[in-house]
């Protein structure tokens, strides 16, 4: 915690902590600045000035644009930029006739590479070089280690992970078989790039788990911590990353891989957890709460999205509390009381019901 | 209200995207515009009070950077970047528009609409309306820049660095301003609020 002895009426004004405190936006269990003004009584008179300044500073929000306003805007343009534009296509056509003979060669050498990557020829030529580069679990307890970059990997059983013994200076490459939770150093210049079978995911600094066994019709990533990229590898020629297979996980998030349909899906984890691992957030409690703030409160703790119409559900209130249960008890209970019902689609929940009286 | 430390697990986050979103990756695109459609057309329009001119603005802005993903350079920030853009379409959008009709052109001294919550805290305490003329009076003396800088820097939770590519001020003239707004409310404001018996808590 920071030391505020010296602090001035301004340097409390500009402190975010102090701020919240001042809006009442702090959980009702942190009582630092109750405490704090009461080891400091010299300070009351600061402390309220700062408190009323901050009151004062507020700005009071525009009602201009309603939120179907919004959404229809952000619609048009995701409509006005589907696929290629044609403004850029028109800039491209320019330099295609000189670009066309560079590509060939260029595209035919990357195609020898990415041929060689897909199978596992070019995993096989690491490991047959540098013994110290394989990673196999054939015990009964998950083993964890370390790889030269700091990244910390824990492999479960069954599970076998090969890397070259240094990574280059582009990027970070291993390849997976089996299930493994890894918590990837960061490092910006070069993003860590796990090859599991027909897909890849690509992190800079996170933490996630995969599952790619053998045996399984899938393979699924889950991410803890950060972001992560998950896209296929096909293999085909011009089709390193194509727009449609790549997708975009945030923490409690997972994509599954059907290895037979050639699927990639995006849904949650199986139980998601908390973001914030500070134990005040475990016990919840609505009092005659609106329905935006209950879901905005759990949209904040485990950051899934939750999507409902504002409108129909604008006169829904809930009274509960909550302590162990998890997100999908809460939310059993939260649409038991509004007689609505949910469902997870593309890693968000939509809920949906005919609203209240 | 964020912490600091939010603040910048955010930048990164967002940096993060604008990666993707430069190797053309539509989802990443999609989250950043989501995320940030209703921020920019609220800052839009409070330069210029005119919805649909803020709203084509905004369309022009996000549209350009998908078209032109492929030439877009780095940035610090995400938020600033696009408050940044806005800001410079508008003016110079208004500028021209005012050789077609007579529309009200926001140059160097644009305009900037901010109101303060506090009068209608005010009012809900049946403040006198005598004190609330006095208060609107004391309100009116911050100049737009001042105004604009308190609504980044409190409402939006920027730092003062995003606030100096936004505003393309230096960082000493975003610190003055901040503080001499600070010092003009504390000044006047407190002047009106403790003569009357009126404690805001």
């Amino acid at each position: 915690m920071k030391n505020y002895t010296n602090f001035s009426v301004e340097d409390f004004i500009q402190d975010a902590y102090f701020r919240q405190w001042a809006f009442d936006e702090l959980n009702s269990d942190d009582t630092f600045w109750e405490n704090w003004i009461h080891l400091n009584p010299e300070k009351v008179k600061i402390i309220e000035e700062a408190k009323s300044l901050v009151i004062a500073l507020k700005i009071k929000p525009l009602d201009i644009f309603s939120e179907s306003e919004i959404s229809e805007g952000i619609e048009a343009i995701l409509n006005g930029t589907q696929s290629d534009n044609s403004k850029v296509k028109t800039i491209r056509y320019k330099w295609l006739h000189i670009a066309a003979s560079v590509t060939l060669i260029l595209g035919l050498g990357w195609w020898f590479m990415e041929k060689d990557r897909s199978n596992n020829a070019y995993f096989d030529q690491i490991t047959a070089s540098d013994p110290k580069a394989i990673h196999k679990n054939n015990g009964r307890k998950p083993i964890t280690f370390e790889l030269v970059d700091g990244s910390k990997i824990t492999l479960e059983t069954q599970s076998e992970l090969r890397y070259g013994n240094e990574f280059g200076d582009k990027k970070r490459e291993v390849f997976l078989i089996g299930e493994a939770f890894f918590e990837v150093k960061k490092d910006s210049q070069r993003p860590f790039l796990i090859y599991t079978g027909k897909l890849v995911t690509k992190v800079i600094g996170t933490s996630f788990r995969i599952k790619a066994y053998e045996q399984d019709n899938n393979i699924s990533v889950s991410v803890r911590t950060g972001k992560v990229t998950v896209y296929r590898q096909d293999g085909k020629l011009g089709n390193k990353q194509s727009l449609s297979t790549e997708i975009v996980l945030i923490p409690n998030q997972k994509a599954v891989f059907e290895k037979e349909e050639n699927l990639l899906i995006k849904t949650l984890v199986d139980s998601p957890v908390s973001l914030n691992d500070s134990p005040k957030n475990t016990i919840l409690a609505f009092e005659e709460t609106k329905i935006s703030e209950v879901f905005n409160r759990l949209e904040g703790i485990y950051g899934i999205k939750i999507g409902f119409d504002k409108e129909v559900f604008s006169k829904c209130s809930v009274t509960a509390h909550f302590n162990n249960e998890n997100l999908y008890q809460k939310l059993d209970i939260i649409c038991e009381i509004v007689r609505a019902k949910y469902e997870v689609i593309d890693g968000e929940i939509m809920i949906f019901g005919n609203g209240c009286q | 209200m964020k912490t600091d430390d939010q603040i910048i697990t955010e930048i990164t986050e967002d940096t993060m995207l604008w990666q993707a979103l430069k190797r053309s990756d539509k989802a990443a695109y999609e989250i950043l515009l989501k995320k940030y459609y209703a921020i920019v057309l609220n800052y839009g329009v409070r330069f210029y009070r005119d919805k649909e001119f803020v709203k084509d603005a905004v369309q022009d802005l996000f549209t350009e950077i998908w078209n032109r993903r492929e030439y877009l350079g780095d940035v610090v920030s995400v938020k600033s970047y696009l408050l940044q853009s806005l800001r410079k379409n508008i003016i110079r959008e208004s500028s021209r528009l005012k050789w077609f009709r007579e529309a009200d052109k926001i140059s160097e001294d644009h305009d900037f609409n901010v109101e303060f919550d506090i009068e209608t805290y005010l009012i809900s305490r049946d403040v006198e309306t005598e004190m609330l003329k006095k208060l609107r009076l004391e309100l009116d003396k911050l100049t737009k820049r001042q105004r604009e800088a308190i609504f980044l820097r409190f409402n939006q939770d920027l730092s003062y660095e995003e606030i100096t590519i936004i505003m393309e001020i230096n960082y000493r003239s975003v610190v003055n301003l901040i503080h001499e707004a600070i010092k003009a409310i504390r000044k006047n404001w407190f002047t009106v609020l403790f003569s009357s018996f009126l404690f805001i808590y």
